[in-house]
């Protein structure tokens, strides 16, 4: 490597001007380190829920759920049941899948599988207003 | 002279004794036929399947990847276009592949052509390639992971004669039995040419055997030379026509023949030898295709296009051109059979896939069917297993317990004959479905079921059980969150045996710490005071509810995981962590279906909230610490970005080595160790972890979510790290802290 202590530097007249940056360089370094969720003194983020909702998983699974969604209004419960499964085997946060899922356990009389699946279809739905009369629904004819 | 009389009436005893013995000898066989034949039963095997496979726009997997997923599947390579179903063609970024049809649990499904574009590692399109239509997603069929056969291992689909290509069954006419529709179980003619060649010969050498008396030698009978057996075969194949039509005879004989072996499995049936040399089931079959396997009968092993494609094309020419000489075809259909190529599926090198799966699928259905079912009925059972994430858990397990036993001592234990034993289970924690299941490093040399029956100490691993009772207790009033403090200095109390004094694994001492940092760097008495201090009771309530079965008693060294459980329990216990607090019963059978199609059982996914949502979500950011900051930290060093969570465990002596770690969507626990307890010196970090951080590189490459799933119920606070207390400018070190609400400090630091 060479030396840049020998003869007159070119860079000489710069090397101050590059210290600076260099410092502001570590500085601005330094400022970004270690950044994580910033605080919100008490305060909760926003609700981080699955961010897979344009997924191509997601695209994939809504695809069975829509197949499943036919079968159901079709009386054909136990196919609409595999393609609910399909769908949240190949998106486990799927909430719409678990949801019609534990439906489609409530239409079979299977009411304490429909209970622990809703539950975890409220679990992934929790704060999307368009879920909240279903899930109170079903929930409602449960208890009854 | 006259005969005396008594001669004559001798002779006549004789005589109707003999044909009383024969119509007897007669009568016994007619009823040996009548009761098997009428019954046509052949010992079906059982099937278990793998899941099915869902290409879709997005999916990141390369057209190579695609094609070895196809082949698996018994799909042949093509040039050119895809004609008929099981084939598949590679054109530039394209995949074309002819679908096959197959029987789903709820459907009957009848595969068309699809065409596959790739982008890169990833699919960029799926389209309907005989309608022009665009594709969300295709189902590929599940993978046939096992057979359930009896002691003779014969491996037969039935189908019936309705399926069966006319021109396969000419073929078969054609160069076994021409004379087939004109005889009446035995073919005179037949007969004395064999007879003749093998008197020239002075042995056995030449059958004259009608396809009925190949019936019967089959179905009946054994392949012994010999001429009693021969006389046996003759009336037989006699009072078999006199009783039934050529149809059944030729149906039985369909279903019945051999074909050659897949491995230790011989290959019986028209249907079973389709899907053996074509991937296609005999309605598929094109007429080439028909006289290669009607020639096969005579000598499987000499006319296999595996062993020998020259033989057998030899073959196929002479069968075809049999069949024009019959009438059976025309000169243009037998020279355009004549050329066609014989394309074969690559032959499937894996005779036992996932043996420990099938044992633990087969050991849950004994449970509701009796071997005898297993083995005769052909009954379909459908499972979660992922046969890609199965391969690549082989393949960590096997490759890294070979790697270890290069260290020296280890070395040294394997040259005397001790073997490294590991294990790989991976569960979708919100379903429970069980997706690879490796019980051991070799089934062929050790047949024991890590998972299900190694009662093992868990060691560290059951520590999170211990700062999740704490943290629960936080949301009923209780005083622990992550940033509470705990002395992780030498204290000792009463035990069983009596005083117990846990250390940590580096001798030392550290003070005062947080809870997180205590669990992320696995401090013993921290832990052990942890546990004391929330209660042992508690802990033990805590371990219940998330799944811990195994016996388990409140005293202090529990804390560390001084007892013992199952691998497949402890990963059980894992579930509500990445679900939310809801755990999930691990399963592996979806459907058990009959081969008719009825649907005997179904599974349910079982689950239920064990801890709230919240508390699973502080213990999946403590778990997350573990691997970015803690004693899991070479999970990052290995090359494993995004989110992941985990727990490693080591137990005295090193006689355990244990990981258990997940992402949102997969929970994966892995061991090591010897079965006899021999210490290996490999640590869960050691040991373990490398199969789990291999595994996982492996199959988890689609994005994962920035975190865990949150409520609104948590929220995030800048503590100073030192006191715990809110940061403030005159603190020290700053540090995000995640509480649940209402537990969070309230009081700031003071300056230091």
């Amino acid at each position: 490597m060479r030396s840049l202590s020998r003869g007159r530097s070119p860079l000489k007249n710069v090397m101050p001007i590059s210290r600076v940056l260099g410092l502001l360089a570590l500085f601005l370094l330094a400022s970004c380190a270690g950044k994580k969720v910033p605080s919100t003194g008490g305060q909760a983020p926003p609700v981080v829920k699955e961010t897979t909702g344009t997924s191509p998983a997601r695209q994939a699974s809504d695809g069975l759920l829509e197949e499943g969604k036919g079968f159901l209004e079709q009386g054909q419960l136990d196919r609409s049941m595999d393609s609910f499964k399909e769908a949240v085997g190949l998106d486990p946060g799927n909430g719409a899948g678990f949801y019609y899922l534990a439906l489609v356990h409530f239409k079979l009389g299977e009411y304490e599988e429909a209970r622990s699946i809703l539950e975890k279809a409220r679990s992934l739905l929790e704060g999307q207003e368009e879920w909240a009369t279903p899930l109170e629904d079903l929930t409602r004819d449960l208890v009854r | 002279m006259r005969r005396p009389p008594k001669k004559g009436i001798r002779w006549s005893v004789a005589a109707l004794a003999v044909v009383s013995l024969l119509g007897m000898y007669l009568f016994a066989l007619d009823y040996k036929i009548r009761v098997k034949f009428e019954s046509r039963r052949w010992n079906l095997p059982s099937r278990i399947y793998s899941d099915s496979y869902f290409l879709y726009p997005g999916r990141i997997v390369s057209a190579q990847a695609t094609e070895r997923k196809l082949e698996s599947l018994g799909y042949k390579r093509v040039n050119g276009k895809v004609r008929g179903a099981g084939e598949f063609a590679r054109e530039g970024n394209r995949l074309a592949i002819f679908l096959h049809d197959f029987a789903y649990p709820s459907e009957d499904f009848a595969g068309f052509p699809i065409g596959v574009d790739f982008q890169g590692e990833r699919i960029q399109s799926l389209s309907r390639l005989d309608q022009r239509e665009d594709l969300k997603k295709v189902k590929l069929e599940p993978e046939l992971v096992a057979s359930i056969f009896d002691e003779k291992m014969e491996d037969r689909t039935l189908v019936s004669f309705d399926q069966v290509p006319p021109f396969l069954v000419q073929a078969i006419i054609s160069v076994e039995d021409e004379r087939f529709y004109e005889h009446l179980g035995v073919d005179p003619r037949s007969l004395l040419r064999a007879f003749l060649t093998d008197l020239l010969h002075l042995r056995f050498v030449q059958g004259g055997s009608t396809l009925t008396q190949q019936l019967v030698k089959n179905y009946f009978l054994t392949s012994q030379k010999s001429l009693p057996r021969k006389f046996n075969e003759m009336f037989m194949a006699l009072l078999l026509e006199r009783r039934y039509s050529k149809q059944e005879i030729l149906e039985a004989y369909l279903n019945e023949i051999y074909f050659g072996q897949r491995g230790p499995i011989s290959v019986t049936g028209i249907e079973e030898a389709s899907r053996l040399y074509f991937s296609k089931t005999v309605s598929q079959l094109t007429l080439a295709e028909a006289a290669l396997l009607a020639g096969i009968i005579r000598q499987p092993g000499e006319y296999s296009p595996f062993n020998n494609p020259t033989a057998a094309y030899d073959r196929r020419n002479f069968v075809l051109k049999a069949m024009w000489d019959h009438g059976f075809i025309n000169e243009p259909q037998f020279r355009e059979a004549r050329s066609e190529k014989i394309v074969m599926p690559k032959r499937n090198s894996e005779i036992y896939k996932a043996p420990f799966f099938v044992d633990y699928v087969q050991q849950e259905l004994r449970r509701n069917y009796p071997p005898t079912v297993l083995q005769s009925e052909g009954i379909k059972i459908f499972t979660t297993l992922d046969m890609d994430e199965q391969r690549a858990a082989d393949v960590a397990v096997h490759e890294n317990l070979e790697r270890y036993e290069t260290r020296p001592n280890l070395k040294a234990l394997r040259e005397k004959g001790a073997s490294l034993e590991g294990l790989l289970i991976e569960i979708q924690p919100q379903t429970g479905s069980i997706r690879a299941f490796v019980g051991g490093r070799d089934y062929s040399t050790n047949q024991f079921n890590h998972i299900t029956m190694a009662h093992r100490q868990p060691g560290s691993t059951f520590k999170p059980f211990v700062y999740l009772t704490a943290l629960a207790l936080a949301q009923d009033g209780g005083p622990w969150t992550l940033a509470s403090k705990i002395e992780d200095v030498s204290f000792s109390v009463p035990g069983p045996e009596g005083p117990w004094t846990p250390s940590n694994y580096d001798g030392e001492e550290h003070g005062t710490v947080t809870l997180r940092t205590a669990l992320e760097h696995s401090y013993n008495i921290a832990t052990a005071r942890l546990a004391e201090e929330v209660g042992l009771d508690r802990v033990v309530a805590m371990a219940r509810k998330m799944g811990i079965e195994s016996p388990l008693e409140p005293y202090p060294a529990m804390a560390l995981g001084s007892f013992e459980v199952t691998p497949l329990e402890l990963i059980r216990a894992y579930t509500p962590l990445p679900n939310q607090g809801i755990r999930s019963e691990p399963y592996a059978i979806t459907h058990v279906v009959t081969r008719e199609g009825i649907v005997l059982e179904k599974k349910n996914f079982k689950m239920n909230r064990v801890i709230t949502p919240e508390a699973a979500y502080l213990m999946n950011e403590a778990l997350r610490g573990v691997i970015d900051r803690g004693t899991a930290s070479s999970v990052r060093a290995m090359g494993l970005r995004g989110l992941a969570a985990g727990k490693t465990g080591t137990t005295s002596e090193y006689r355990d080595s244990w990981f258990v770690g997940y992402t949102p969507q997969r929970l994966a626990l892995t061991w090591v160790g010897y079965d006899d307890g021999t210490p290996t010196g490999l640590s869960g970090a050691s040991g373990a972890l490398p199969i789990w951080t291999d595994f996982m590189k492996q199959v988890s490459r689609e994005p994962l979510p920035a975190d865990f799933v949150a409520t609104d119920k948590i929220a995030v606070v800048r503590i100073d790290s030192e006191s715990g207390l809110l940061f403030d400018s005159k603190c020290g070190e700053p540090a995000d802290e995640v509480f649940i609400k209402g537990t969070e400090p309230v009081e700031k630091c003071d300056a230091h």
